[in-house]
């Protein structure tokens, strides 16, 4: 509980406790984050499957691995981005926040995936679109908690300007992978929407479409 | 004299059978293009673009096809003598071209081999045609390419969008080459394939890799062969890695749990020790 507790401080942009400062602690912590966003992701999962009972299985695999995989594909891009910015920020520090992000995010998804699953059982309509927004505000809650963090983390005497590219980079790169990994997956709702078919049909949908 | 004439007879009766043997065996040869609807009279008009759509139905394709003619047939044609457009290869056995007014299929040996049309089939410069493909699904990873490509040197094009995300992935060997967001010959630049596209009013799906290609090209290979590619199979392979990467992952980070979780007690409480060792330092200066 003590540890889900450090988690949600670190996640709000607190200073991490003393006793939390060891580096083999904060790297527990990362793990602990990361573990935890996979079973937040599930619980999503499962709701947003819930119409179908192979569906919700099959999320209970697919929404953690996109969280999870698209983590590991940003993080190679994030962490040159940071050493070519040369912001002073200690490597476990922006590690910490960028999972305080990813956790944040997907608490939000978790704390949601009960009015998912009821609105999915309850109608055609609004379940779909409320499956859609509850990961947009999850997304949204995850990169101002990472934001956040890393401001209030950074060095003193930093610019603040200074972590803007980093940031930019990590994030792009995870949405960019996280629209590609959501169509390997798909289908993760039972309907089809935008992002079933990634960056084709998005491509597709954003061409001007000549007269034939 | 009485033997040599029964002789003579005898000769020019083997004469006549022998002559009338040739003539059946040529006969046999032309005899589907006979039956054809005076394909002999019929001139072949070399067109000057085409683009053909495919859409998956039940046990097969159907190709929508659109052939642009050069400017003048429509005058040339006033002699009111019909016209065919030879395919570059005959299309594979069971394809049918649904019936329109003014065109008219040319069968050899029971494959379609061109299509003969009036005057009245032209609208503006094009010819339009709805052919029906037949494809087996018993498996073969490659199926024939079903387009009905004019012969000739003019560059066509064959839309790879099946619809419903299912895509036509043209086998690319010898003469043609997989260019960025399409095939081609080697030898076609892009105004060609502008052209074509300014032809025909083609507009490509973002994500299939239409084929652009000519008669002769087709004509050198022999007919096209490609794969129907359902978005489940595309994704499949690289699903499989994504979900290998996921579970080598999920293990790393629980053995890194289980590694960290000893050094992390011994910090924690040093930490813990640390910080109470300070307060009770602070506590004894000020009893002193």
């Amino acid at each position: 509980m003590g540890t889900l507790v450090t988690l949600l401080d670190i996640a709000c942009g607190r200073p991490i406790p003393a006793e939390d400062s060891g580096r083999s602690r904060r790297l527990q912590l990362v793990v602990y984050a990361l573990l935890a966003s996979l079973i937040f992701a599930g619980a999503w999962g499962l709701a947003a499957g819930s119409r179908s009972s192979a569906l919700a299985v099959a999320n209970l695999y697919k929404v953690p691995m996109v969280v999870l995989m698209s983590c590991a594909f940003a993080a190679p891009a994030g962490l040159f981005a940071w050493r070519l910015s040369g912001t002073k920020l200690r490597g476990t520090d922006r590690a910490l926040c960028f999972v305080g992000g990813v956790f944040g995010g997907t608490l939000v998804m978790a704390v949601l995936a009960p009015l998912v699953a009821l609105y999915y059982h309850s109608s055609a309509w609004a379940g779909p679109w409320l499956g859609i927004a509850s990961v947009g505000i999850a997304l949204l809650t995850g990169t101002t908690m990472f934001i956040r963090g890393v401001v209030r983390r950074l060095e003193p005497g930093t610019r603040k300007r200074s972590v803007l590219f980093p940031v930019a980079i990590t994030l792009s790169m995870q949405l960019l992978t996280l629209l590609q990994l959501a169509s390997l997956a798909s289908p993760i709702m039972p309907e089809r929407t935008g992002f079933s078919d990634g960056i084709d049909h998005i491509a597709e949908s954003a061409k001007p479409h000549s007269a034939q | 004299m009485g033997r040599s004439l029964v002789r003579f007879a005898v000769i020019r009766v083997v004469f006549v059978v022998i002559l009338t043997l040739v003539a059946m065996v040529g006969s046999a040869h032309a005899g589907p293009a006979a039956a054809l609807p005076s394909v002999g009279a019929a001139r072949d008009v070399r067109v000057a673009g085409g683009v053909f759509k495919p859409t998956r139905v039940d046990g097969g394709i159907r190709w929508d096809a659109r052939w642009i003619l050069p400017p003048e047939t429509h005058s040339e044609m006033a002699d009111g003598e019909p016209r065919i457009i030879l395919f570059a290869v005959p299309l594979p056995e069971g394809e049918t071209l649904e019936l329109g007014p003014g065109t008219i299929p040319v069968v050899k040996q029971g494959r379609l081999v061109a299509i003969r049309f009036d005057r009245d089939a032209i609208d503006g410069r094009t010819i339009h045609a709805v052919l029906h493909q037949r494809v087996a699904h018993d498996g073969a990873p490659a199926v024939p390419i079903g387009a009905p490509i004019a012969a000739g040197t003019a560059v066509q094009i064959v839309d790879a969008d099946l619809g419903g995300s299912v895509l036509l992935e043209i086998e690319t060997a010898a003469v043609l080459e997989r260019r960025l967001g399409h095939v081609a010959p080697p030898g076609v630049g892009n105004a060609a394939l502008d052209e074509a596209r300014r032809l025909t009013s083609f507009d490509a799906r973002v994500g299939s890799a239409p084929l652009y290609v000519r008669g002769d090209d087709v004509k050198t290979r022999s007919g096209l062969t490609g794969m129907i590619v359902t978005p489940r199979a595309r994704g499949r392979n690289g699903a499989i890695a994504v979900a290998a990467g996921f579970v080598a992952l999920v293990a790393a980070l629980l053995v890194a749990m289980k590694r960290l979780r000893h050094r992390a007690s011994i910090e924690h409480a040093d930490a813990v020790l640390a910080a109470e060792v300070d307060s009770l330092d602070a506590l004894h200066r000020r009893v002193r």
